[in-house]
């Protein structure tokens, strides 16, 4: 299987030639990549002569001509929309009931087009022929986001959407991220948790979750502890399942959430845990300033900062006796969500 | 017996291979394509029912829940789900599901069921007669290497000679070998690749895969929705992400935590013990 390099560097070398254009738009569209100049500049070569490009792309024209539509609508080419659009209504238009995914694709024009009451009149008849169309499903959120409806409306719909399909995961992901924007950091957390039974060993996932603990924690007034140390879990198993030199951002969180238990929650309380807490300190500190070593001055003197402010030993950290103990971090943390929650 | 009979090979005439062993490839090869394009042909793509997807899903999800759940999740997250699904009166699994709006029983899925079997079986059971008709009794070829007597069932039927080296293949045999072996051919062929499905299709079956109970067809939610309950009931939770910190910071430095916690405890336990007992004493 030739890789998109290849094949996209054969078109570039012969741009007129259908085969390898048809290879190229084939794959990225059984890959599913989002490479609409690409399919845009392309397809609208392919489809120049229509006969030519039917005698030789046989019944593949169709999903050429659908996907060089969506593609068009990406980069707003207008002259290659409506080609493409007659094209396939031509083709596929007024039958009865009308095809799903043509009605697709002309809501996805009319959403391109800001008509978010006409795409929804699409997406509405699509689902009365077939409630399980998931794609449908899936752009009426969009939709809704589009429309601006607000955060909640998104949520509610997302919601719905997660009941309806409980095996997308693109729908969990957008939920989750959703109540993380409106800080339900417990809700994110349940919707990550569904996630990482898709795909145990995904460290995103797992790293997801160590940060909105990390948040939650240093956002709540109740007890910090507790969702520390879940955050210091997930942070150790996302750079257990891809190492730190690939995953400076789980062993970024690692070393703010080991920094937050011993300064914030402990200060000079001794814990049995402080021995572990402390060595895993350490260790990121250590593999992050590795990480580092080779990079652009600038990004090194930002870690050189955060490792000075972060890293074990703490003894030099904490702050002395009689003195305020509430960490900057966590005002500034407090007064973001303060602030947000008053402009929305 | 059989030990002599190898050694005097057996000479094939030129016109079995030209009038039987070519003939039977090529039918073969027709009739698979004739059975593919009869397939498509049939084939309607009804869309799957949503009740039933997402009970399948709700089924599936549970499922998950149970078997990397109780590993992967925190315990009050866990347990929280579990409830959710087993609770004997709130809980999803304990609600009657809903019936699909199609009935099982309904004549045309079963028709449908019965399309698929029936483009199979058909043609096959044809093929077979026809076989065993014109070209029963032949030997047809010799395979280029020694087999064992065991192989003598698979080989030769239809030719019940013991004293035949199981190295040459029947008329019979060879047209079972040609049914299960040109599946492959058929495939470069018919230049079936999997990613030429429309994404529709594709989409509906990821859907539709909802692993838990029954074929397409027929599938009722009430048992399966027991059945998922009781197991869900059952599993135990035991975190495991737990050792990953310990894990993460190495052999040495675990070691010395562990056996800093394990020793703390018992210390303590201990005096407490001893403590007890002289009080009782006094």
């Amino acid at each position: 299987m030739a890789s998109y390099a290849d094949l996209h560097a054969a078109v570039q070398a012969d741009p007129r030639s259908l085969p390898k254009i048809a290879a190229l738009l084939k794959l990225i569209r059984t890959q599913k990549l989002r490479q609409s100049q690409v399919v845009a500049t392309h397809g609208k070569t392919a489809l120049q002569d229509p006969r030519r490009a039917a005698r030789v792309l046989g019944d593949d024209v169709w999903a050429v001509y659908e996907q060089t539509l969506v593609a068009a609508l990406d980069v707003d080419d207008a002259p290659l929309r409506d080609a493409c659009q007659s094209a396939l209504l031509k083709r596929f238009g007024g039958a009865n009931p009308p095809s799903q995914r043509l009605e697709r694709l002309e809501g996805l024009v009319a959403e391109a087009a800001g008509d978010w009451e006409a795409a929804l009149q699409r997406y509405k008849g699509v689902l009365a022929q077939n409630p399980a169309n998931s794609t449908a499903l899936k752009r009426e959120v969009c939709v809704v986001e589009a429309k601006g409806a607000g955060r909640e409306a998104v949520i509610a719909a997302l919601t719905k959407l997660t009941a309806t399909c409980q095996s997308d995961r693109g729908a969990w992901q957008a939920l989750a991220e959703a109540h993380a924007a409106a800080y339900r950091f417990s809700d994110a957390i349940f919707c990550y948790e569904e996630l990482t039974l898709f795909d145990p060993t995904a460290q995103h996932y797992m790293r997801r979750l160590g940060e909105l603990y990390y948040s939650w924690a240093a956002s709540t007034t109740a007890k910090r502890e507790p969702l520390y140390r879940k955050a210091r879990v997930y942070f150790a198993k996302s750079l257990e399942l891809l190492g730190p030199k690939h995953n400076p951002r789980a062993a970024t969180g690692l070393l703010l959430t080991c920094s937050a238990i011993k300064l914030d929650v402990r200060g000079r309380k001794s814990d049995p845990d402080d021995e572990l807490n402390a060595a895993l300190g350490s260790l990121a500190a250590s593999k992050l300033k590795a990480a580092y070593a080779n990079v652009d001055p600038f990004l090194r003197e930002c870690n050189e900062k955060l490792l000075a402010a972060h890293a074990p030993p703490y003894a030099r950290l904490l702050p002395k006796k009689n003195e305020e103990t509430v960490s900057a971090t966590t005002v500034a943390v407090e007064k973001l969500v303060v602030d947000d929650i008053a402009r929305s | 017996m059989a030990a002599t009979a190898p050694q005097t090979p057996l000479l094939l005439d030129p016109s079995i291979r030209d009038w039987v062993v070519l003939p039977m490839v090529a039918i073969m090869v027709l009739m698979n394509l004739m059975r593919h394009y009869a397939q498509q042909a049939m084939k309607d793509s009804k869309p799957i029912d949503a009740t039933e997807m997402q009970q399948k899903q709700l089924l599936s999800r549970a499922a998950r829940i149970r078997t990397r759940g109780s590993r992967l999740l925190p315990s009050e997250s866990f347990n929280a789900r579990k409830a959710y699904f087993v609770d004997k009166d709130k809980g999803l699994l304990a609600k009657k599901p809903k019936k699909a709006t199609k009935k099982p029983m309904d004549p045309m899925a079963m028709m449908d069921g019965m399309k698929g079997n029936m483009l199979y079986m058909v043609p096959n059971m044809l093929m077979m007669t026809v076989i065993s008709f014109f070209f029963s009794g032949f030997v047809l070829v010799k395979v280029p290497f020694p087999v064992t007597q065991r192989f003598k069932q698979m080989l030769q039927r239809g030719v019940d000679l013991a004293t035949l080296d199981t190295s040459y293949v029947s008329s019979l045999s060879w047209y079972f070998l040609l049914m299960f072996g040109l599946r492959g051919f058929l495939r470069v062929v018919l230049g079936e690749d999997p990613d030429a499905m429309d994404a529709n299709r594709e989409m509906q079956m990821q859907m539709g895969m909802g692993m838990g109970g029954g074929g397409p067809q027929g599938f009722d939610a009430a048992p399966a929705y027991k059945h998922e309950r009781e197991e869900l009931q059952m599993a135990q939770h035991s975190w495991v992400l737990e050792d990953a910190e310990l894990q993460l910071c190495g052999a040495a430095v675990a070691a010395r935590v562990q056996n800093a916690a394990l020793g703390a405890r018992p210390v303590k336990k201990a005096g407490a013990r001893v403590k007890k007992v002289r009080r009782v004493k006094k």
